[in-house]
C-alpha cells in the first residue's frame, strides 16, 4: 500500500511548518498553529485508523496518542520559540512525554533515565550555557530577541527535505503488520531470554523460586547441567530441594515471576553488550577531558610570568628574583 | 530456544504473563514509530533553519529523543531490550555530545561575542 | 508552326575549333591584368593586353564571319556530362562548345568591335587612375568581354546563364568600381539585386526546358521545334517562354526591373557605353531572339514582351524628358530603345529588333563616349544647366559634332540608320493585325517624338549657345532627382583641377578623339544594309543575318499563324496601309513628323528661347490638373519609392520583426534562457554554500531523502 493520504499529511505538516517559520504576521502563524495540529492529528489518525486496535490496546494507544500529540507541539516549538531559554524549556516537555511514551512501551529503566538524565543533566548544562551567553535587553535592539533568533534560515528547503525523510520514513509504517508467526517467536524467544538471564542470577532465582513455593531450600542445577528451563506454556522449571530434603524436585515458575524491566536491561548490558559499556565510559571521560580543555580561558601571560612557569627563574638565579617580589 | 509450535501461543492467553511479554498492539507501535520520526524529522529542521549555536545542538537532542524512541518501540516489537540498551549508549553519546558541544560554543561565543553560526562561515565563498 | 518553316540545322564542324579563341582571349587579357595588378606594373599596361585581345578576338570574329556558310556547331571540351540512366531524362550534358549561326556573328560583331573601340577610349579615359585601378577596370572589361562572348556563342543555356552571370558580375564590378563612394556601392548592390530577381526566372526557364525537352543544347531543342512535338502545349511549357522573359527583362533593364540601370550610371563612362548601352543590356533581346521559336508558340508571351516593351520606351523617354544629368538622359534612353527592342519582339519582327539593337549599339556608345569625353574634361560636370555653347570652345569641335551625329541618329531623324531600324518596328505594329499592336505602334511613335526632343534638349543645351561652364561643385552638381549622386567627384579631386579658379576644360587626346571619330563613322555605317535596300534594292545585309537564324524561322511562324498565306519574305509580305498610305510612305511621313516635330520644339526651347522652357515649367507646376505630370517625370514616376514601399519597407519590417524574434526570443529565450537555467540553479543553490553549517546540512539531508526515497520506493514496489 502507498499511502498516499499519509504523504498529503506530511505535506500539510511541512507547510503549517513553514508557516510558523517564516518571519510573517501573528494571523499566519496561527493558522499555521492550526493547520500544524490538525495534520499532526490527521497523520495520528491515518496510521490509527490504518490497524485494527483491539479493545484491550484502547486505552494504550489512545494515551499514545496523546503523548504524541504533547511531543510534538512541544518539538515544533522548540523550533520555532525565539527565545532559547524558552526552546530549552520545551526541549524538557519533549524529553518528559517521550519518557511517558517509554513507560507505555514498557521501559520503564528507560523512562526514568530520559527524565534523570536528560531533563535533569543535560538540558540543565544547556541552561547553563545559555544563561552564560544569554543576551542582554540591549543587544536585541529591543526585540524580545535578537536577530538570528528570530529569522529562521533556509526554511523551504529545509522544510521540504526534512519532510521529504518524513514522507519516506513514515512508508515504513505502512509495511504489511508482522504475521502472528512471527510475532509468536519473539514472544517465545523473549520469555525464554528472560528465564535464562534468570538462570544466571542465583540469588534472584532463589528469591523467585521461593515466591513460587515458600518451601524452596536451594536450587540445584538441572540434571542437563542448565539451571533453569522453559516449558511450552511460557513457564519455565527449575529444580529445587525443599526443607531439609536432599533430593531434587521440579519447581515450576509462572510467568508472573519473569525478570522486571530494569533487571533485563542490565542483564543485558552486562551480558551482552560488555564492550559497548566499556566503550561508552571511555567516550564520557573523554568528553569530560575534552570539555575541560575545551573550556579553559587562554589568558595572555607576560613574559617575566611564562619565565616563571618555565622554571627559568631558578637558573638564572638571583637577577629574576627581585622582578618577582617586586610583582 | 525450544521449538515451540507458533500456533499454541496467544500471547494474552498465557495467564498471569506481563505486559512487557505480551504481543504489543500494532497501532501503538506504529504510532510510537510515527512520533519518533516526526521529533527526529521536526530536530533536522530546527538544526537547519535554527542560527543560534545552542538551540542547533538542542535540535540534535531532539533528533537523538527520536532516535531513542525508535530504539524504544523496537525492543519494544520484539520484545527483547537490546534497544533499551541501545538508548543508554544514546544517553551516552547525548551525553558527550552536550558537553564537548557546549564547550566549542563557549569558545566560539568568546571569540565573536555571538551565539550565530553564521558568523563561522569563513570557509564559504560568500 | 511546323515544318513549314523549319529552324536551320547546325552542323558539328570541329574544325572551326579556333573561333573559341574570340572566348579565350578575353580571358587570357583578364588572367595578364591580374598578373600586372599583382605585379604593380605601372603605365597602360593593362590596357594594351585588353585592346590588343579584344582587337584579336574582333579578327577571329570577322574570320568566322568570312568562313560561314551556315549554322554550325563547334565542339571544344566535353565540360558537363552526367547520366544516371538510359532514359532521355536521365542524362544531362553541357558541353564547352559553341553554336555559330548568323545570329551569333551579327552580335559578336558589334560586341567585339565595340568593345575594342571602348577599350581604347578607356585607356585615355582611365589614366587618372593607373596602377591597381587601372589593372582592375581592364579585368573587368576582359572578363565581360568574356561572359558576353559565352553568352553569345554558347552552344547551350548552361553556357548562355555562364555568361549571363558572368556579365552581371562584371557589372556589378565595374559599376562600383569606385568602391570608396557609398553612392557607387549602392548602385552596384542595386544592379546586382534586381539583375538576381531576372537571373532567377532564367534559371527556372532553364530548369524547365531541360524538364520538357531533356536538353539544353540549342541544337537538340530546335531539332525538338523542328519535328513537331513543340506543338503539344502544356501549362508548364507555355511557362517557360515568360520565365526566360522575366529574366531578358532584368537584364535589359524593362518595366519592372529597371531602376538599376539609371544608377549603373555611377560607373566609369566607358563601362556605362559597353555594358550599359551597347552590349549586355541587349543580352535580354539576344535571349529572346535566340529562344523565339519557344516565344512562338504563345501569342501571350510575345504580346507581353510587346506591352512592357512599348509601356517601357514610353515610362523611360517621359522620365529621360525631365532629367538635367546627361548620363542619366542617356540612361533612360537607353531603357527606351531597349523598349522598342522589345516591342518589335514582341510584335514579331526580329530582324526589327536585331537591326535596332545593332544600330544603337554604334549611337548609343558614340553618345555615351562623347559624354564622358565632356565628363572627363570638364571635370565631372554633367549637368546640362550649367554647360552651354561647348562646340564654340577650341578642341572641342569633334566631340560636339559627334555627339550631333548620336543625337541625330537617337532622334531616329530621316534617313539615318536608327530610323530604318525603328521604322522596322513600328511598321510591322502599325500594319499588325492586332488592335493592341497598332495601339502600341502609335504609342512608339509619339515616344519617338519624345526621345527626338530630349535627346536635342540636351545638345542644344550643351553643345549650342553662348559659351558657359562651371566645373563640379565641390559638393556635387545641382540635380533635380532626390537621388543626385556627384557622380565623377572623385575624378575631378583627383584630376585636380576642380578647385581651381581659373579652370580651363582640357580637350580629349588622340585616343578619346579616334574613338569617337570611329565610332562616328560606325555608327553613320551601321545605316548601309538599310540603304542598300531603300536606295539600291540590294539585299538587306541585317535581314539576311537575322533569317538565317532561329529568331527569323519562329518570326515566320507567328507571320504564319496571323496572316495565312505569307511568304517566307515575312517583313515585306502582306503589308497593310498607314493613313491611308502605303505602309513604307506612311510610316516615312509620320516617323520624319515625329522626329523632326520634336527636333523642332527642342530647338525652341533650349536654343532659341532658354527662358521659355522655363517658364513652360514654371507653368506646368503652377496649374493644379497638370502639375502631377512634370512632377511625376523628374521625380521618375516614383518607381523607386513605390519599390521602396512595395519590398523594401515590408522586408525592413519583417527583418526588424525576425530581428526582434532573434535577438529576444532565439537569444533571449532559447540561448540565454537556456544559460540562465544554471544560473537559475545556482542563485538557487548559492545560499545553501554560503559558507554557514546548515547550507550544508540542507544538502546533505536532501542527498540522504532522494536516496531514501528511491530505497523506499523499491522497496514498497516489492509488495505489489
Amino acid at each position: 500500500m502507498v499511502p498516499t493520504i499519509f504523504y498529503a499529511a506530511c505535506a500539510a505538516a511541512a507547510v503549517a511548518l513553514l508557516m510558523l517559520l517564516l518571519p510573517a504576521a501573528k494571523k499566519v502563524r496561527m493558522a499555521g498553529t492550526v493547520l500544524g495540529l490538525a495534520s499532526i492529528a490527521w497523520i495520528l489518525v491515518t496510521i490509527v485508523r490504518a490497524i485494527p486496535v483491539p479493545d484491550s490496546a484502547l486505552g494504550n494507544v489512545g494515551m499514545t496518542a496523546l503523548c504524541a500529540f504533547i511531543s510534538v507541539a512541544a518539538a515544533v516549538r522548540v523550533i520555532t520559540h525565539h527565545r532559547p531559554v524558552y526552546s530549552a524549556l520545551y526541549f524538557v516537555l519533549v524529553v518528559i512525554s517521550g519518557a511517558a511514551l517509554s513507560v507505555l512501551l514498557s521501559a520503564e529503566f528507560v523512562a526514568f533515565s530520559l527524565v534523570i538524565v536528560y531533563a535533569g543533566a543535560i538540558l540543565i548544562t544547556y541552561l547553563f550555557v545559555l544563561m552564560l551567553a544569554q543576551q542582554s535587553p540591549g543587544d536585541t535592539g529591543g526585540a524580545d530577541a535578537v536577530e538570528y533568533d528570530r529569522v529562521a534560515r533556509e526554511p523551504a528547503a529545509a522544510v521540504t527535505c526534512g519532510f521529504v525523510l518524513l514522507a519516506v520514513l513514515g512508508s515504513v509504517i505502512f509495511a504489511p503488520p508482522r504475521s502472528t508467526a512471527d510475532a509468536a517467536a519473539d514472544q517465545i524467544a523473549a520469555v525464554d531470554r528472560a528465564w535464562s538471564d534468570l538462570g544466571r542470577m542465583p540469588d534472584a532465582l532463589l528469591e523467585r523460586a521461593r515466591r513460587a513455593d515458600p518451601q524452596v531450600r536451594v536450587v540445584v542445577p538441572r540434571s542437563n547441567g542448565k539451571w533453569i528451563e522453559t516449558q511450552r506454556d511460557l513457564t519455565a522449571v527449575v529444580s529445587v530441594q525443599r526443607g531439609d530434603s536432599d533430593t531434587a524436585s521440579d519447581l515450576v515458575l509462572p510467568p508472573s515471576l519473569l525478570l522486571d524491566n530494569t533487571s533485563r536491561v542490565g542483564m543485558s548490558l552486562v551480558t551482552r553488550f560488555p564492550v559497548s559499556l566499556e566503550l561508552a565510559g571511555v567516550i564520557l571521560l573523554m568528553a569530560m577531558l575534552g570539555a575541560v580543555v575545551l573550556a579553559r580561558r587562554q589568558s595572555e601571560l607576560a613574559d617575566d610570568e611564562r619565565r616563571a612557569l618555565a622554571g627559568l627563574d631558578r637558573l638564572a638565579g638571583s637577577e629574576a628574583s627581585p622582578a618577582r617580589s617586586r610583582g | 530456544m525450544i521449538a515451540l509450535p507458533a500456533t499454541a501461543l496467544a500471547s494474552t492467553a498465557v495467564e498471569g504473563i506481563g505486559q512487557a511479554f505480551a504481543a504489543a498492539s500494532g497501532a501503538q507501535i506504529s504510532l510510537s514509530l510515527a512520533i519518533s520520526a516526526l521529533l527526529f524529522v521536526i530536530g533536522l529542521v530546527g538544526f537547519m533553519v535554527r542560527r543560534n549555536m545552542i538551540i542547533m545542538f538542542l535540535c540534535t537532542e531532539l533528533m537523538f529523543q527520536g532516535a531513542a524512541l525508535a530504539m524504544v518501540t523496537f525492543a519494544r516489537m520484539h520484545m527483547d531490550v537490546s534497544g533499551q540498551v541501545f538508548v543508554i549508549f544514546i544517553l551516552t553519546v547525548a551525553a558527550a555530545e552536550a558537553a564537548l558541544a557546549l564547550g566549542l560554543v563557549v569558545l566560539l561565543h568568546r571569540r565573536r561575542e555571538t551565539l550565530s553560526a553564521e558568523v563561522w562561515s569563513d570557509l564559504g565563498e560568500a | 508552326m511546323s515544318a513549314d518553316f523549319p529552324i536551320p540545322q547546325a552542323v558539328v564542324a570541329p574544325e572551326l575549333a579556333w573561333v573559341g579563341l574570340a572566348l579565350l582571349l578575353p580571358l587570357v587579357s583578364a588572367v595578364l591584368c591580374t598578373v600586372c595588378a599583382i605585379a604593380r606594373l605601372p603605365g597602360k599596361l593593362p590596357a594594351v593586353f585588353t585592346v590588343l585581345a579584344l582587337a584579336a578576338s574582333f579578327v577571329v570574329v570577322l574570320r568566322a564571319y568570312n568562313a560561314y556558310s551556315g549554322p554550325v556547331q563547334v565542339p571544344i571540351f566535353e565540360w558537363m556530362s552526367f547520366a544516371w540512366g538510359d532514359g532521355r531524362f536521365q542524362q544531362f550534358t553541357a558541353p564547352c562548345a559553341l553554336y555559330i549561326d548568323s545570329l551569333t556573328l551579327f552580335w559578336m560583331l558589334f560586341v567585339t568591335g565595340l568593345g575594342t573601340l571602348i577599350a581604347l577610349y578607356a585607356s585615355e579615359y582611365m589614366e587618372t587612375e593607373k596602377g591597381a585601378g587601372y589593372a582592375r577596370f581592364f579585368f573587368g572589361i576582359s572578363i565581360f568581354l568574356f561572359a558576353m562572348s559565352s553568352l553569345v556563342m554558347g552552344d547551350n543555356l548552361v553556357m548562355l546563364y555562364l555568361g549571363w552571370e558572368g556579365v552581371g558580375l562584371a557589372s556589378y564590378l565595374l559599376i562600383g568600381f569606385d568602391y570608396q563612394r557609398p553612392s557607387a556601392v549602392a548602385a552596384a548592390k542595386k544592379a546586382f539585386i534586381m539583375n538576381r530577381i531576372g537571373d532567377l526566372g532564367l534559371a527556372l526557364g532553364i530548369f524547365m526546358l531541360w524538364a520538357n525537352y531533356g536538353t539544353l543544347q540549342y541544337s537538340q531543342l530546335f531539332q525538338a521545334m523542328n519535328s513537331g512535338g513543340q506543338t503539344v502545349v502544356d501549362w508548364d511549357v507555355s511557362l517557360i517562354p515568360f520565365l526566360l522573359m522575366l529574366g531578358a527583362f532584368g537584364k535589359s533593364a524593362q518595366f519592372p526591373l529597371f531602376t538599376w540601370l539609371p544608377d549603373a550610371m555611377e560607373g566609369p563612362t566607358p563601362v556605362s557605353a559597353l555594358i550599359h548601352a551597347a552590349t549586355m543590356v541587349t543580352a535580354g533581346v539576344f535571349l529572346i531572339a535566340r529562344m523565339y521559336p519557344f516565344f512562338a508558340l504563345h501569342p501571350e508571351a510575345l504580346a507581353t514582351v510587346a506591352w512592357i516593351g512599348g509601356g517601357t520606351a514610353l515610362l523611360a523617354a517621359t522620365i529621360g524628358m525631365a532629367q538635367y544629368d546627361i548620363k542619366r538622359v542617356f540612361a533612360y534612353s537607353t531603357i527606351s530603345q531597349l523598349g522598342y527592342m522589345f516591342l518589335g519582339l514582341g510584335v514579331g519582327t526580329t530582324y526589327g529588333a536585331c537591326y535596332h539593337t545593332f544600330t544603337h549599339a554604334f549611337f548609343k556608345a558614340l553618345l555615351f563616349l562623347t559624354a564622358g569625353a565632356i565628363m572627363h574634361g570638364f571635370a565631372g560636370q554633367l549637368d546640362l544647366r550649367k554647360l552651354s555653347g561647348v562646340r564654340h570652345i577650341p578642341g572641342w569641335r569633334l566631340v560636339s559634332w559627334t555627339m550631333f551625329i548620336g543625337c541625330l541618329w537617337l532622334a531616329a531623324f530621316p534617313y539615318t540608320a536608327a530610323f530604318f531600324s525603328k521604322d522596322a518596328i513600328l511598321l510591322k505594329a502599325l500594319t499588325s493585325t492586332r488592335w493592341d499592336f497598332v495601339f502600341l505602334g502609335w504609342l512608339g511613335l509619339f515616344t519617338a517624338a519624345l526621345t527626338a526632343y530630349y535627346t536635342f534638349r540636351v545638345w542644344f543645351r550643351v553643345c549650342c549657345g553662348p559659351v558657359h561652364f562651371e566645373p563640379a561643385a565641390d559638393g556635387h552638381h545641382a540635380d533635380a532627382s532626390p537621388d543626385a549622386h556627384g557622380h565623377g567627384n572623385a575624378h575631378a579631386a583627383k584630376a585636380g583641377h576642380a578647385a581651381d579658379h581659373g579652370f580651363h576644360p582640357h580637350a580629349p587626346k588622340w585616343a578619346i578623339s579616334t574613338v569617337l571619330a570611329l565610332l562616328a563613322i560606325g555608327t553613320v555605317a551601321a545605316g548601309f544594309p538599310a540603304y542598300n535596300e531603300a536606295f539600291a534594292h540590294g539585299t538587306n545585309w541585317a535581314q539576311k543575318m537575322i533569317a538565317g537564324s532561329s529568331a527569323a524561322a519562329g518570326a515566320q511562324a507567328v507571320e504564319h499563324a496571323a496572316a495565312p498565306g505569307a511568304g517566307a519574305n515575312a517583313d515585306h509580305a502582306a503589308l497593310g496601309t498607314v493613313l491611308g498610305m502605303d505602309a513604307h510612305t506612311g510610316l516615312l511621313v509620320v516617323g520624319a513628323t515625329a522626329s523632326i516635330g520634336g527636333i523642332l520644339i527642342a530647338a525652341y526651347l533650349h536654343l532659341l528661347s532658354r527662358a521659355s522652357a522655363d517658364a513652360l515649367r514654371r507653368a506646368l507646376l503652377a496649374n493644379w490638373f497638370i502639375r502631377w505630370l512634370p512632377i511625376c517625370m523628374e521625380r521618375k514616376w516614383f518607381v523607386d519609392e513605390i519599390y521602396h514601399g512595395l519590398f523594401r519597407l515590408p522586408l525592413w519590417l519583417g527583418s526588424q520583426v525576425l530581428h526582434f524574434g532573434d535577438k529576444h526570443f532565439l537569444d533571449g529565450v532559447l540561448v540565454d534562457g537556456i544559460a540562465r537555467i544554471p544560473i537559475a540553479a545556482g542563485k538557487l543553490f548559492r545560499p545553501l554554500y554560503g559558507g554557514a553549517l546548515q547550507g550544508y546540512a540542507v544538502s546533505m539531508v536532501a542527498g540522504v531523502a532522494l536516496v531514501l526515497a528511491w530505497m523506499t520506493w523499491v522497496w514498497l514496489r516489492g509488495f505489489e
